[in-house]
This record gives structure tokens, C-alpha cells and sequence, in this order.
């Protein structure tokens, strides 16, 4: 450090503007990577013209921060990106997860809609053919237990389904078809199920591109 | 839509919507000075690319956690500062040459694990004097202690606000001006002999 009469490394400056010490590290780097246009405080300024050390402290600083600032970003190799993104999985939607659990166990559920589709069936047939209830008797059965808001909401929906005529069609079914044929066409219309739900999936799958699906691409 | 032009946080958010392309682009965004930081401190190119990549793929599979109210380039340079320190903690891999890795004993071993430190645009003249002097520089780097290491290069590097720092190094602001100060000094003392030149 140069000796100039204004203080040393080591002392306090005398006539340094209003700083009366040398600058601390902070002062030291704002004079030396201060952003371009930004006016240093007039006594920095000051102490820095009269204070030898400390210009040379910022002159060491300013060479110091140059060459930092000039070293380059490396480049990880081009494959980077794929590898990082081929082992993310991102956060995704319930409503996706939904559908997505749904495409995934699509067997399962469509073997469970048609076991309850057929159970169901099966039940309307006794009802119908080996009780021979009425629609109004059918409801009665069904839901006398049940006082609370869903069963308000049931019998909506069975008075739907009896305003649609589908109560009366399959009662029509059970007086007019056999028990092996009724069971024939359960076991169909479980095969037609599982097919919808078969086809619904391989419809789905484009607009749903999995991430590892994009990696591939 | 253009996700080059979007914020770091609508990247983010988008992200936690599922958006694949989002993620490509923090990936893309972030890899480079990612790379640089954690290939800064373990001298090893494929080490580093596999730090890095375990620091994306922490950072996304984790955005739930993520605290808005913070950059999130200190998150994630705080998720790769910290398996870099708990992999140099496990492997107390010292500092080496910036020709290789240190277990690099062949000509090949060395020429897979270094990194060219030229930029383009350069002319062969200041193409050859930047590689020796940035050899200068990051051989000096790679002589401080790592904690040191890490804080001057997420300084004068990547340019970051010392409270940035302090929460990417999970330390107290004063410590890291210390290390700061420090590393100042023994870089000043490595390169003295480029001033006088």
C-alpha cells in the first residue's frame, strides 16, 4: 500500500473528505463494481481521491471483479435437458389424475361397471318377474329406509328413469325374456361396456402425452 | 404461447399445472449457470452434470414446496449448493486442476471429465489469451476453501445479492461477506502475479 500522507492500510486517513477512516469492505466494493451511472456519494468520492490504500484496494477489486465477470457459463452436454425432463414428474391436476387412473385400471373398472350393471339388471329382473311389483311398489321397497337429502335426490332420479319408460322396458323384459336370455344379454352388454371403455382410453392417450412420451419425441 | 418470454414464477406456476414445456424451459433456462456453479466446485464434468441434473429434478418434483416469496433461482441454486457441499462432505474431494477430475489419470479420463472454458465469438488470438487467463482464474478458484469457493462465484460470477447468498448457503448475511472478503484476498494473492503483468 502506497504511503501518501492521508493513512496507511493499517491507519485511519486524516484528509479524507468527511470519511476521517479508511473505506470498510462494503464501501470498497460499491466504489468498485458500483453499477455503470450510479453516482458514488461525495465522500467516497472524496476520500478516494485523497487515500491512496484504499484506491488501491479498489483498483485490486475492480481487476478482481473483471476477470470473475468475464468467465464463462459451461455448457452441460446437449442431452441435459432430455435426461432431467425423462426423470421429472410434475404436479399434475386431480381432475388429470382422475382420468388418468381411470385409463390406467380401465379393466378393472370396466369389469366392476359391468358386474354392477349386471347385479343391478339381475335384481330389476326378480323384482319385476318373480315379485311383480309396480314401479311406485319398486320405489317404496327400495327406499322406505331412507329419509335424508339422497334420498330426495334417488327418487328424482327414479322418477327420470320411470318418466323415460326404462322401468317399464325392463319390466317388459322380464315378462317377455327367458332367465337364460336375460343372462345372454347382460353378459353382451358388459362386453359392449368394456369395449366403450377400451376405445374411450386408446382415444385419450394423444392428448395426454405422458412426459417420458415428449422424451421420446 | 412463448415460454422464453415468460417469468420465472409463471414458469413455476405453470409447472404445478402439469406443463411439461414449462419444465423444459426452467431446464433450459437454469442449466447453464447450474452447470457452471456446481462444476466450479467439483472440477468433474460428469460429476456435475449429475449433480445438476439431481438438482432440476429435486427442484421440480418438489415445486409444492416452493415459497413464492423467494427468487426461484436462490431455490434452486440452494437445492444444487446443497447436494454439491453433501457430496464434497461425503467424497471430501479436494481442489484439483481444471484439466480433469481428480481421479483422472489418463489422457482420456481427462479430456472426458474437463470443460473448454472458451466463449465463442473470440478470435484465435483472444481465444488462446482468455483460456490462459481464465485457466489463471479458475485454477485460483478452485485453490479456495469451498464454502469460499461457492460464495465468491455466486458473487462476482453469477452476479447475486449477498442476502441471495446467505439464503442459498443457509448462513447468517455478516459470514458471508467474510468469506466474501476472504476469498477476495487469497484470489488477489493467486493472481498478483496477472497485475504485475
Amino acid at each position: 500500500m502506497g504511503e501518501t500522507g492521508q493513512g496507511t492500510a493499517h491507519e485511519p486517513a486524516q484528509r479524507g473528505g468527511e470519511l476521517k477512516e479508511h473505506l470498510n469492505p462494503d464501501q470498497i466494493e460499491r466504489c468498485a463494481t458500483g453499477e455503470p451511472g450510479t453516482e458514488l456519494p461525495a465522500a467516497l468520492g472524496a476520500h478516494l481521491r485523497l487515500c491512496s490504500a484504499c484506491r488501491g484496494e479498489v483498483a485490486a477489486l475492480e481487476t478482481l471483479h473483471t476477470h470473475l465477470r468475464k468467465l464463462p457459463h459451461l455448457d452441460p452436454s446437449p442431452a441435459f435437458t432430455r435426461r432431467v425432463i425423462a426423470r421429472v414428474t410434475l404436479p399434475v391436476p386431480w381432475h388429470q389424475r382422475a382420468w388418468s387412473a381411470v385409463r390406467r385400471r380401465w379393466v378393472a373398472i370396466g369389469a366392476g361397471l359391468a358386474t354392477a350393471t349386471g347385479s343391478v339388471g339381475g335384481m330389476a329382473y326378480w323384482l319385476f318377474g318373480q315379485q311383480e311389483l309396480t314401479p311406485s311398489e319398486l320405489s317404496g321397497f327400495l327406499f322406505s329406509g331412507l329419509q335424508d337429502l339422497g334420498l330426495r335426490i334417488t327418487m328424482a332420479g327414479g322418477r327420470v328413469l320411470y318418466d323415460l319408460g326404462i322401468l317399464e322396458l325392463l319390466r317388459s323384459l322380464a315378462e317377455n325374456v327367458a332367465p337364460s336370455e336375460a343372462a345372454g344379454g347382460m353378459a353382451l352388454l358388459s362386453l359392449i361396456g368394456a369395449g366403450s371403455l377400451w376405445a374411450m382410453k386408446r382415444l385419450m392417450e394423444p392428448h395426454t402425452p405422458r412426459l417420458s412420451r415428449a422424451v421420446e419425441r | 404461447m412463448d415460454y422464453s418470454a415468460s417469468s420465472d414464477q409463471e414458469l413455476v406456476l405453470l409447472c404445478k399445472g402439469g406443463d411439461e414445456r414449462a419444465a423444459w424451459e426452467v431446464v433450459t433456462r437454469f442449466q447453464r449457470p447450474v452447470f457452471s456453479l456446481i462444476y466450479r466446485m467439483v472440477r468433474d464434468r460428469e460429476l456435475a452434470e449429475d449433480l445438476a441434473q439431481e438438482a432440476f429434478v429435486r427442484t421440480l418434483n418438489n415445486l409444492n414446496r416452493y415459497d413464492p416469496s423467494y427468487k426461484f433461482s436462490s431455490w434452486l441454486f440452494k437445492i444444487a449448493y446443497n447436494l454439491t457441499v453433501d457430496h464434497i462432505r461425503k467424497r471430501e474431494i479436494d481442489t484439483v486442476s481444471i484439466h480433469g477430475a481428480p481421479d483422472a489419470v489418463t489422457a482420456e479420463a481427462q479430456a472426458a471429465t474437463s470443460v473448454a472454458l472458451e466463449s465463442p465469438h473470440e478470435r484465435p488470438d483472444e481465444l488462446a489469451e482468455a483460456r490462459e487467463l481464465g485457466g489463471e482464474i479458475e485454477a485460483a478458484i478452485s485453490e479456495l476453501r469451498p464454502e469460499y469457493r461457492m460464495a465468491i462465484v455466486l458473487r462476482h460470477v453469477e452476479g447475486h445479492a449477498y442476502e441471495e447468498i446467505a439464503r442459498i448457503m443457509g448462513i447468517p448475511l455478516g459470514t458471508v461477506k467474510t468469506y466474501i472478503h476472504r476469498a477476495r484476498l487469497e484470489l488477489q494473492g493467486s493472481l498478483a502475479h496477472l497485475r504485475e503483468d
